[in-house]
Protein backbone atom coordinates (compact mmCIF):
# COMPACT_ATOMS: atom_id res chain seq x y z
CA UNK A 1 0.00 0.00 0.00
CA UNK A 2 1.58 3.50 -0.88
CA UNK A 3 1.63 6.18 1.10
CA UNK A 4 -0.77 8.13 -1.54
CA UNK A 5 -3.91 5.25 -1.17
CA UNK A 6 -3.15 5.60 2.44
CA UNK A 7 -3.49 9.33 2.67
CA UNK A 8 -6.63 8.94 0.16
CA UNK A 9 -8.09 6.69 2.59
CA UNK A 10 -7.70 8.65 5.30
CA UNK A 11 -8.56 11.44 3.99
CA UNK A 12 -11.73 10.25 1.95
CA UNK A 13 -15.06 11.35 3.31
CA UNK A 14 -14.09 12.96 6.80
CA UNK A 15 -12.39 16.10 8.08
CA UNK A 16 -8.79 14.93 8.15
CA UNK A 17 -7.54 17.90 9.50
CA UNK A 18 -9.49 17.43 12.70
CA UNK A 19 -8.14 14.51 13.19
CA UNK A 20 -4.71 16.09 13.17
CA UNK A 21 -5.77 18.82 15.22
CA UNK A 22 -7.04 16.39 18.18
CA UNK A 23 -3.53 14.54 17.92
CA UNK A 24 -2.03 17.39 18.07
CA UNK A 25 -3.68 18.89 21.16
CA UNK A 26 -3.77 15.20 22.89
CA UNK A 27 -0.06 14.94 22.55
CA UNK A 28 0.41 18.46 23.69
CA UNK A 29 -1.86 18.22 27.13
CA UNK A 30 0.20 14.50 27.43
CA UNK A 31 3.71 16.07 26.97
CA UNK A 32 2.96 18.73 29.08
CA UNK A 33 1.22 16.64 32.11
CA UNK A 34 4.13 14.29 31.92
CA UNK A 35 6.24 17.16 31.99
CA UNK A 36 4.23 18.93 34.77
CA UNK A 37 5.51 15.70 37.05
CA UNK A 38 8.60 15.24 35.77
CA UNK A 39 9.77 19.24 37.02
CA UNK A 40 8.33 18.50 40.48
CA UNK A 41 11.19 16.42 40.57
CA UNK A 42 13.65 18.63 39.03
CA UNK A 43 13.77 16.90 35.81
CA UNK A 44 11.05 18.77 33.61
CA UNK A 45 12.09 20.17 30.26
CA UNK A 46 13.18 23.41 30.17
CA UNK A 47 11.55 23.97 26.93
CA UNK A 48 7.97 22.94 27.47
CA UNK A 49 5.48 23.93 29.54
CA UNK A 50 5.07 22.31 33.25
CA UNK A 51 2.04 23.71 33.43
CA UNK A 52 -0.54 21.41 35.83
CA UNK A 53 -3.48 20.39 34.04
CA UNK A 54 -5.99 23.32 36.09
CA UNK A 55 -3.67 25.83 35.13
CA UNK A 56 -4.58 24.60 31.17
CA UNK A 57 -8.34 23.58 31.65
CA UNK A 58 -10.70 26.61 30.80
CA UNK A 59 -13.39 24.98 33.19
CA UNK A 60 -11.26 26.31 36.12
CA UNK A 61 -12.08 29.78 35.31
CA UNK A 62 -15.94 29.28 35.11
CA UNK A 63 -15.77 27.92 38.40
CA UNK A 64 -13.83 30.22 39.86
CA UNK A 65 -16.01 33.38 37.89
CA UNK A 66 -18.01 33.49 41.48
CA UNK A 67 -14.71 33.48 44.02
CA UNK A 68 -13.16 36.07 41.54
CA UNK A 69 -16.25 38.16 41.33
CA UNK A 70 -16.85 38.41 44.71
CA UNK A 71 -12.95 38.02 46.58
CA UNK A 72 -10.94 38.69 43.88
CA UNK A 73 -9.18 35.82 44.00
CA UNK A 74 -9.26 32.80 42.35
CA UNK A 75 -10.35 29.03 43.84
CA UNK A 76 -7.13 27.29 44.79
CA UNK A 77 -5.08 25.44 41.82
CA UNK A 78 -6.72 27.83 39.45
CA UNK A 79 -5.00 30.73 38.13
CA UNK A 80 -4.69 33.58 35.05
CA UNK A 81 -4.36 31.02 32.92
CA UNK A 82 -7.15 29.20 32.82
CA UNK A 83 -9.57 32.56 33.10
CA UNK A 84 -7.69 33.38 29.65
CA UNK A 85 -8.72 30.39 28.18
CA UNK A 86 -11.81 30.92 29.33
CA UNK A 87 -12.82 33.83 27.17
CA UNK A 88 -10.54 32.14 24.31
CA UNK A 89 -13.14 29.35 24.23
CA UNK A 90 -15.83 31.43 25.01
CA UNK A 91 -14.50 33.67 21.84
CA UNK A 92 -13.98 30.53 19.61
CA UNK A 93 -17.72 29.32 20.96
CA UNK A 94 -19.21 32.69 19.90
CA UNK A 95 -17.75 32.80 16.22
CA UNK A 96 -17.93 28.75 15.83
CA UNK A 97 -19.74 27.02 18.54
CA UNK A 98 -17.99 24.60 20.64
CA UNK A 99 -15.25 23.77 18.62
CA UNK A 100 -13.12 22.96 21.73
CA UNK A 101 -14.77 20.03 21.94
CA UNK A 102 -14.88 18.89 18.33
CA UNK A 103 -11.41 20.11 18.06
CA UNK A 104 -9.31 20.46 20.79
CA UNK A 105 -10.75 18.34 23.62
CA UNK A 106 -8.41 15.57 24.57
CA UNK A 107 -11.02 13.56 26.29
CA UNK A 108 -13.10 14.14 23.33
CA UNK A 109 -10.87 12.70 21.37
CA UNK A 110 -9.96 9.77 22.98
CA UNK A 111 -13.77 9.08 23.20
CA UNK A 112 -13.93 8.89 19.43
CA UNK A 113 -10.83 6.91 19.35
CA UNK A 114 -12.56 4.22 21.65
CA UNK A 115 -16.07 4.78 19.71
CA UNK A 116 -13.74 3.70 16.20
CA UNK A 117 -13.67 0.36 18.14
CA UNK A 118 -16.69 0.25 18.56
CA UNK A 119 -18.00 1.13 15.58
CA UNK A 120 -16.44 -1.74 14.20
CA UNK A 121 -17.70 -4.26 16.30
CA UNK A 122 -21.26 -2.88 16.33
CA UNK A 123 -21.06 -1.36 12.60
CA UNK A 124 -24.56 0.81 11.91
CA UNK A 125 -25.67 -0.18 15.60
CA UNK A 126 -23.29 1.74 17.38
CA UNK A 127 -24.21 5.29 19.00
CA UNK A 128 -28.02 4.03 18.76
CA UNK A 129 -27.76 2.09 21.78
CA UNK A 130 -29.72 4.38 24.10
CA UNK A 131 -33.68 4.19 23.56
CA UNK A 132 -34.38 7.58 21.99
CA UNK A 133 -36.38 9.28 24.98
CA UNK A 134 -33.88 7.95 27.68
CA UNK A 135 -31.05 9.78 25.37
CA UNK A 136 -33.27 13.03 25.45
CA UNK A 137 -34.03 12.87 28.72
CA UNK A 138 -30.20 12.62 29.54
CA UNK A 139 -28.96 14.83 27.47
CA UNK A 140 -29.95 17.62 30.23
CA UNK A 141 -28.13 15.66 32.94
CA UNK A 142 -25.13 18.06 31.94
CA UNK A 143 -26.53 21.30 33.38
CA UNK A 144 -27.49 19.58 36.33
CA UNK A 145 -23.64 19.08 36.53
CA UNK A 146 -22.50 22.03 35.66
CA UNK A 147 -25.28 23.68 38.29
CA UNK A 148 -23.71 21.23 41.07
CA UNK A 149 -20.11 22.34 40.17
CA UNK A 150 -20.31 25.57 39.83
CA UNK A 151 -22.81 26.18 42.63
CA UNK A 152 -20.42 23.39 45.21
CA UNK A 153 -17.28 25.07 44.17
CA UNK A 154 -17.93 28.89 45.17
CA UNK A 155 -19.80 26.94 47.97
CA UNK A 156 -16.41 24.93 49.65
CA UNK A 157 -14.17 27.57 47.64
CA UNK A 158 -11.90 24.35 46.52
CA UNK A 159 -11.57 22.56 43.00
CA UNK A 160 -14.10 19.88 43.99
CA UNK A 161 -14.92 18.28 40.26
CA UNK A 162 -11.43 17.32 40.52
CA UNK A 163 -12.69 15.17 42.60
CA UNK A 164 -14.81 13.17 39.47
CA UNK A 165 -13.02 15.10 36.82
CA UNK A 166 -12.12 12.56 33.93
CA UNK A 167 -10.69 15.04 31.98
CA UNK A 168 -7.90 15.19 35.01
CA UNK A 169 -7.68 11.52 35.53
CA UNK A 170 -6.19 10.97 31.99
CA UNK A 171 -4.11 12.87 32.29
CA UNK A 172 -2.61 12.12 36.05
CA UNK A 173 -3.77 8.32 35.99
CA UNK A 174 0.18 7.77 37.42
CA UNK A 175 -0.25 10.68 40.06
CA UNK A 176 -1.67 10.57 43.95
CA UNK A 177 -3.35 13.56 42.93
CA UNK A 178 -6.16 11.04 41.26
CA UNK A 179 -8.76 10.27 43.13
CA UNK A 180 -11.55 7.32 43.10
CA UNK A 181 -14.53 8.89 41.87
CA UNK A 182 -12.42 10.29 38.45
CA UNK A 183 -10.71 6.61 37.98
CA UNK A 184 -14.24 5.56 37.97
CA UNK A 185 -15.75 8.08 35.44
CA UNK A 186 -13.21 7.74 33.26
CA UNK A 187 -13.49 4.25 33.25
CA UNK A 188 -17.18 4.23 32.48
CA UNK A 189 -16.12 7.01 29.94
CA UNK A 190 -14.35 5.08 28.10
CA UNK A 191 -16.43 1.67 28.42
CA UNK A 192 -18.98 3.94 26.45
CA UNK A 193 -17.47 5.24 23.98
CA UNK A 194 -17.52 1.20 22.98
CA UNK A 195 -21.44 1.72 22.56
CA UNK A 196 -22.22 5.60 22.45
CA UNK A 197 -20.43 8.06 20.69
CA UNK A 198 -18.71 10.84 23.03
CA UNK A 199 -20.84 9.55 25.90
CA UNK A 200 -19.33 12.05 28.52
CA UNK A 201 -19.97 14.82 25.82
CA UNK A 202 -23.65 14.19 25.55
CA UNK A 203 -24.41 13.15 29.17
CA UNK A 204 -22.37 14.44 31.29
CA UNK A 205 -19.80 17.27 30.46
CA UNK A 206 -20.15 20.28 32.15
CA UNK A 207 -18.14 22.49 30.26
CA UNK A 208 -19.78 21.36 27.31
CA UNK A 209 -23.06 21.96 28.43
CA UNK A 210 -22.17 25.57 28.55
CA UNK A 211 -20.34 25.94 25.36
CA UNK A 212 -23.41 24.10 23.80
CA UNK A 213 -25.47 27.63 24.67
CA UNK A 214 -23.51 29.26 21.55
CA UNK A 215 -25.30 27.38 18.96
CA UNK A 216 -28.23 29.23 19.92
CA UNK A 217 -26.28 32.50 18.78
CA UNK A 218 -22.98 31.83 17.27
CA UNK A 219 -21.57 33.81 14.24
CA UNK A 220 -20.72 30.62 11.84
CA UNK A 221 -23.68 27.99 11.76
CA UNK A 222 -24.56 24.62 9.94
CA UNK A 223 -26.70 25.33 7.46
CA UNK A 224 -28.66 23.20 5.31
CA UNK A 225 -29.57 23.98 1.92
CA UNK A 226 -33.65 22.51 1.40
CA UNK A 227 -33.27 23.29 -2.36
CA UNK A 228 -30.46 20.99 -2.71
CA UNK A 229 -30.60 18.02 -0.19
CA UNK A 230 -31.27 14.97 -1.15
CA UNK A 231 -32.66 14.06 2.33
CA UNK A 232 -30.49 10.60 2.10
CA UNK A 233 -29.76 11.31 5.83
CA UNK A 234 -26.03 10.86 5.40
CA UNK A 235 -25.79 14.13 7.31
CA UNK A 236 -27.57 12.66 10.10
CA UNK A 237 -25.75 8.99 9.85
CA UNK A 238 -21.99 11.37 10.37
CA UNK A 239 -23.14 13.23 13.37
CA UNK A 240 -21.42 11.74 16.56
CA UNK A 241 -24.03 13.89 18.76
CA UNK A 242 -27.15 12.21 17.00
CA UNK A 243 -28.46 15.59 15.63
CA UNK A 244 -31.11 15.18 13.00
CA UNK A 245 -29.70 17.48 10.28
CA UNK A 246 -31.45 16.69 7.50
CA UNK A 247 -34.63 18.16 9.73
CA UNK A 248 -32.96 21.04 9.95
CA UNK A 249 -32.10 24.53 7.89
CA UNK A 250 -29.82 25.86 10.68
CA UNK A 251 -28.53 23.92 13.48
CA UNK A 252 -29.13 25.03 16.70
CA UNK A 253 -28.68 21.94 18.78
CA UNK A 254 -26.89 22.56 22.46
CA UNK A 255 -24.65 19.20 21.89
CA UNK A 256 -23.39 20.60 18.08
CA UNK A 257 -19.12 20.17 18.55
CA UNK A 258 -19.19 21.67 15.56
CA UNK A 259 -17.04 19.26 13.60
CA UNK A 260 -18.31 19.54 10.37
CA UNK A 261 -18.94 16.38 9.39
CA UNK A 262 -22.43 16.14 8.39
CA UNK A 263 -20.98 19.33 5.89
CA UNK A 264 -20.49 18.50 2.26
CA UNK A 265 -17.05 18.76 3.29
CA UNK A 266 -16.87 15.28 4.57
CA UNK A 267 -20.57 13.00 3.84
CA UNK A 268 -22.56 15.21 2.86
CA UNK A 269 -23.25 14.05 -0.88
CA UNK A 270 -24.21 17.21 -2.61
CA UNK A 271 -21.94 20.11 -2.69
CA UNK A 272 -22.85 23.33 -1.08
CA UNK A 273 -26.14 21.81 0.60
CA UNK A 274 -24.86 21.46 4.65
CA UNK A 275 -22.26 24.28 4.73
CA UNK A 276 -20.32 25.94 7.53
CA UNK A 277 -21.77 29.37 6.89
CA UNK A 278 -21.48 32.90 8.55
CA UNK A 279 -24.83 35.17 6.73
CA UNK A 280 -28.20 35.37 5.83
CA UNK A 281 -28.65 34.62 2.10
CA UNK A 282 -26.53 31.83 -0.06
CA UNK A 283 -24.90 34.09 -2.39
CA UNK B 1 -22.44 34.64 3.56
CA UNK B 2 -19.04 33.82 4.08
CA UNK B 3 -18.34 29.64 3.95
CA UNK B 4 -16.02 28.35 6.05
CA UNK B 5 -13.91 25.04 5.46
CA UNK B 6 -12.31 22.70 8.03
CA UNK B 7 -8.77 23.92 6.77
CA UNK B 8 -9.55 27.59 7.71
CA UNK B 9 -11.34 26.48 11.09
CA UNK B 10 -8.06 24.70 12.00
CA UNK B 11 -6.24 28.51 11.11
CA UNK B 12 -8.66 30.29 12.99
CA UNK B 13 -9.05 27.84 16.07
CA UNK B 14 -4.87 27.81 16.09
CA UNK B 15 -4.27 31.26 16.09
CA UNK B 16 -7.14 32.30 18.39
CA UNK B 17 -5.78 29.99 21.01
CA UNK B 18 -1.84 30.35 20.73
CA UNK B 19 -2.22 33.81 19.57
CA UNK B 20 -4.52 34.64 22.81
CA UNK B 21 -2.35 32.77 25.04
CA UNK B 22 1.04 34.59 22.93
CA UNK B 23 -0.86 37.69 23.59
CA UNK B 24 -1.56 37.36 27.33
CA UNK B 25 1.94 36.40 27.54
CA UNK B 26 3.43 39.45 26.15
CA UNK B 27 0.89 41.59 28.31
CA UNK B 28 2.35 39.87 31.43
CA UNK B 29 -1.38 38.60 32.26
CA UNK B 30 -0.87 34.24 31.48
CA UNK B 31 0.08 32.95 34.81
CA UNK B 32 0.26 29.36 35.09
CA UNK B 33 1.45 29.40 38.91
CA UNK B 34 0.25 31.36 41.86
CA UNK B 35 2.16 34.87 41.41
CA UNK B 36 2.22 34.91 45.26
CA UNK B 37 0.79 38.63 45.47
CA UNK B 38 -1.13 39.26 48.05
CA UNK B 39 -4.04 41.78 47.75
CA UNK B 40 -3.79 45.27 49.45
CA UNK B 41 -5.49 46.96 52.07
CA UNK B 42 -7.94 49.51 49.73
CA UNK B 43 -8.71 51.72 53.07
CA UNK B 44 -7.57 53.28 56.07
CA UNK B 45 -3.92 53.91 57.58
CA UNK B 46 -2.63 50.50 55.31
CA UNK B 47 -4.34 51.37 52.38
CA UNK B 48 -2.02 50.53 49.70
CA UNK B 49 -0.20 47.96 51.91
CA UNK B 50 0.42 44.36 51.40
CA UNK B 51 -2.76 42.82 53.09
CA UNK B 52 -1.65 39.46 55.33
CA UNK B 53 -5.31 38.18 55.64
CA UNK B 54 -4.33 36.99 51.49
CA UNK B 55 -1.57 35.12 52.74
CA UNK B 56 -2.03 31.15 51.08
CA UNK B 57 -1.03 27.67 52.16
CA UNK B 58 1.77 27.78 49.06
CA UNK B 59 3.64 30.81 50.64
CA UNK B 60 6.80 30.02 51.88
CA UNK B 61 8.54 31.87 54.58
CA UNK B 62 10.83 33.44 52.27
CA UNK B 63 8.05 34.71 50.43
CA UNK B 64 6.81 36.12 53.33
CA UNK B 65 9.43 37.85 54.29
CA UNK B 66 10.29 39.56 51.05
CA UNK B 67 6.79 40.80 51.04
CA UNK B 68 6.02 41.98 54.39
CA UNK B 69 9.41 42.85 55.30
CA UNK B 70 9.46 40.07 58.00
CA UNK B 71 12.80 38.90 58.90
CA UNK B 72 13.45 35.25 57.97
CA UNK B 73 14.61 34.20 60.79
CA UNK B 74 12.28 36.20 63.09
CA UNK B 75 9.46 33.82 61.24
CA UNK B 76 11.11 31.09 61.72
CA UNK B 77 12.00 31.50 65.37
CA UNK B 78 7.79 32.62 65.87
CA UNK B 79 7.39 28.98 64.61
CA UNK B 80 9.68 27.13 66.07
CA UNK B 81 11.31 25.49 62.59
CA UNK B 82 13.29 22.72 63.28
CA UNK B 83 17.03 23.30 62.58
CA UNK B 84 17.30 21.08 59.86
CA UNK B 85 14.60 23.06 58.17
CA UNK B 86 15.03 25.20 55.05
CA UNK B 87 12.96 28.12 56.34
CA UNK B 88 13.10 29.99 52.63
CA UNK B 89 11.53 27.54 51.07
CA UNK B 90 8.88 26.27 53.69
CA UNK B 91 5.46 26.71 52.97
CA UNK B 92 2.83 27.77 55.33
CA UNK B 93 0.72 24.82 54.14
CA UNK B 94 3.34 22.13 55.64
CA UNK B 95 2.59 24.19 59.23
CA UNK B 96 -0.49 21.94 60.39
CA UNK B 97 1.85 18.96 59.82
CA UNK B 98 4.56 20.56 61.83
CA UNK B 99 1.89 20.20 64.97
CA UNK B 100 0.20 16.74 63.82
CA UNK B 101 -0.69 16.43 67.67
CA UNK B 102 -1.93 20.14 69.05
CA UNK B 103 -4.79 20.85 70.59
CA UNK B 104 -5.44 23.54 68.70
CA UNK B 105 -4.38 24.96 65.24
CA UNK B 106 -1.28 26.02 64.13
CA UNK B 107 -1.00 27.09 60.32
CA UNK B 108 -1.83 29.68 57.66
CA UNK B 109 -4.18 31.78 59.84
CA UNK B 110 -1.32 32.05 62.62
CA UNK B 111 0.74 33.38 60.23
CA UNK B 112 -1.20 35.95 58.73
CA UNK B 113 -1.73 37.33 62.60
CA UNK B 114 1.46 37.05 63.43
CA UNK B 115 3.13 38.78 60.47
CA UNK B 116 0.00 41.41 60.66
CA UNK B 117 0.86 42.31 64.11
CA UNK B 118 4.66 42.06 63.90
CA UNK B 119 4.01 44.59 61.03
CA UNK B 120 1.55 46.72 63.32
CA UNK B 121 -0.89 45.99 60.40
CA UNK B 122 -4.61 46.39 60.89
CA UNK B 123 -6.11 42.22 61.61
CA UNK B 124 -9.00 40.47 63.76
CA UNK B 125 -7.83 37.79 65.50
CA UNK B 126 -10.27 35.40 65.30
CA UNK B 127 -10.82 33.50 68.44
CA UNK B 128 -9.77 30.10 67.64
CA UNK B 129 -6.33 31.00 66.46
CA UNK B 130 -2.99 30.30 68.40
CA UNK B 131 0.48 30.75 67.70
CA UNK B 132 3.52 29.19 69.13
CA UNK B 133 4.75 30.27 72.89
CA UNK B 134 7.95 31.88 70.61
CA UNK B 135 5.81 33.88 68.25
CA UNK B 136 3.64 35.20 70.88
CA UNK B 137 7.27 36.24 72.94
CA UNK B 138 8.61 37.99 69.76
CA UNK B 139 4.91 39.49 69.62
CA UNK B 140 5.31 40.89 73.23
CA UNK B 141 8.36 43.12 72.62
CA UNK B 142 6.72 45.09 69.63
CA UNK B 143 4.07 47.58 70.08
CA UNK B 144 0.63 46.46 70.75
CA UNK B 145 -2.67 47.38 71.93
CA UNK B 146 -3.56 46.07 75.35
CA UNK B 147 -6.55 44.29 73.71
CA UNK B 148 -3.74 42.46 71.47
CA UNK B 149 -1.73 41.60 74.24
CA UNK B 150 -4.93 40.39 76.30
CA UNK B 151 -5.72 37.72 73.71
CA UNK B 152 -2.39 36.92 73.04
CA UNK B 153 -2.18 35.68 76.84
CA UNK B 154 -4.73 33.51 76.14
CA UNK B 155 -3.80 32.10 72.77
CA UNK B 156 -0.53 30.96 73.30
CA UNK B 157 0.53 27.16 72.69
CA UNK B 158 1.94 27.07 75.76
CA UNK B 159 6.00 26.20 76.86
CA UNK B 160 8.21 26.63 73.89
CA UNK B 161 9.80 23.71 72.46
CA UNK B 162 11.86 24.90 70.10
CA UNK B 163 15.06 23.66 73.13
CA UNK B 164 13.69 20.37 73.06
CA UNK B 165 13.60 20.23 69.25
CA UNK B 166 17.10 21.43 68.93
CA UNK B 167 18.14 18.42 71.27
CA UNK B 168 16.10 15.97 70.11
CA UNK B 169 15.82 16.92 66.09
CA UNK B 170 12.20 15.83 65.63
CA UNK B 171 9.91 17.46 63.36
CA UNK B 172 7.25 17.78 65.79
CA UNK B 173 8.45 20.45 68.06
CA UNK B 174 4.59 21.31 69.77
CA UNK B 175 3.73 17.81 69.73
CA UNK B 176 5.55 17.76 73.47
CA UNK B 177 4.69 20.88 74.49
CA UNK B 178 0.68 21.05 73.92
CA UNK B 179 0.01 19.20 76.97
CA UNK B 180 2.09 21.99 78.57
CA UNK B 181 -0.28 24.88 77.14
CA UNK B 182 -1.89 27.36 78.69
CA UNK B 183 -5.09 27.48 77.31
CA UNK B 184 -7.39 24.94 76.25
CA UNK B 185 -9.72 25.87 72.95
CA UNK B 186 -13.52 26.19 74.56
CA UNK B 187 -16.41 23.74 73.57
CA UNK B 188 -17.60 23.79 70.27
CA UNK B 189 -14.66 25.41 68.94
CA UNK B 190 -13.33 23.00 65.90
CA UNK B 191 -9.33 22.23 66.49
CA UNK B 192 -6.92 19.69 65.10
CA UNK B 193 -7.98 16.75 66.95
CA UNK B 194 -11.99 17.63 66.80
CA UNK B 195 -14.11 14.97 64.95
CA UNK B 196 -16.78 14.80 62.45
CA UNK B 197 -18.85 12.86 65.01
CA UNK B 198 -18.21 15.86 67.45
CA UNK B 199 -19.12 18.76 64.98
CA UNK B 200 -22.56 16.17 64.47
CA UNK B 201 -23.03 16.44 68.63
CA UNK B 202 -23.15 20.25 68.03
CA UNK B 203 -26.11 20.20 66.35
CA UNK B 204 -24.95 20.54 62.55
CA UNK B 205 -26.56 17.86 60.11
CA UNK B 206 -24.70 15.77 57.99
CA UNK B 207 -26.42 17.10 55.34
CA UNK B 208 -24.31 20.13 55.78
CA UNK B 209 -21.22 18.84 56.63
CA UNK B 210 -21.34 17.14 52.88
CA UNK B 211 -22.16 20.26 51.40
CA UNK B 212 -19.00 21.74 52.61
CA UNK B 213 -17.08 19.02 51.99
CA UNK B 214 -18.78 18.54 48.89
CA UNK B 215 -18.84 14.76 48.88
CA UNK B 216 -19.83 11.96 51.50
CA UNK B 217 -18.86 12.38 54.62
CA UNK B 218 -15.96 10.20 55.84
CA UNK B 219 -16.62 7.98 58.99
CA UNK B 220 -17.72 10.11 62.01
CA UNK B 221 -14.65 8.90 63.76
CA UNK B 222 -12.16 11.21 61.70
CA UNK B 223 -10.54 13.68 62.63
CA UNK B 224 -11.22 16.60 60.79
CA UNK B 225 -7.47 17.66 60.61
CA UNK B 226 -6.37 14.50 59.48
CA UNK B 227 -9.41 14.11 56.51
CA UNK B 228 -8.04 17.85 55.33
CA UNK B 229 -4.72 16.34 54.96
CA UNK B 230 -5.69 13.33 53.10
CA UNK B 231 -7.56 15.59 50.73
CA UNK B 232 -5.08 17.73 50.06
CA UNK B 233 -6.97 20.59 51.44
CA UNK B 234 -6.01 23.34 53.83
CA UNK B 235 -7.76 22.65 57.64
CA UNK B 236 -7.86 26.25 58.26
CA UNK B 237 -10.15 26.23 54.92
CA UNK B 238 -12.27 23.96 56.05
CA UNK B 239 -12.40 24.39 59.42
CA UNK B 240 -13.43 27.94 59.33
CA UNK B 241 -16.43 26.86 56.48
CA UNK B 242 -17.61 24.10 59.08
CA UNK B 243 -16.97 26.40 62.66
CA UNK B 244 -19.76 28.69 60.61
CA UNK B 245 -21.86 25.97 60.88
CA UNK B 246 -21.79 25.17 63.90
CA UNK B 247 -21.77 29.27 65.24
CA UNK B 248 -24.83 29.31 63.51
CA UNK B 249 -26.44 26.26 65.70
CA UNK B 250 -27.81 27.51 69.09
CA UNK B 251 -25.91 25.45 71.76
Amino acid sequence: MTVATLWKRFTRRRIWIRSLVQLFFFVLIALIAVNHTLAESGQGISWLSSASLHALCPFGGVVTLYQYATTGSFVQKIHESSFILMILGMLLAVLFGPVLCGWVCPLGTIQEWVGKVGRKLFKRRYNHFVPARLDAVLRYARYGVLAWVVYMTAASSTLIFAEYDPYFTLFNFWSSEVAIGGAVILGLTLLGSLFVERPWCKYACPYGALLGLSNLFRIFRIRRDVGTCKLDKACDIACPMNIPVSQRTIVRDVQCISCLECTAEAHCPVAGTVEFVAGGKKS
Amino acid sequence: MIRLGSKWLTVLIVVILFGGVGLSSALGWWATENRKVPSRYTEGEAAGEYNPADLRGSYTLGEVSDLFGVPLPILAEAFELPATTDAASYQLKSLESLYPDASVEIGVESVRLFVAWYKGLPYEAQADTYLPASAVRILQSRPLSSAQQEYLASHSLGTPASTQVAETQQSTPLAQATSEGTHTPSDRTITGKTTFQQVLDWGVSQAQIEQVLGKEMPAPTTVIKDYATQQGQEFSTLKTALQALIDQVQP
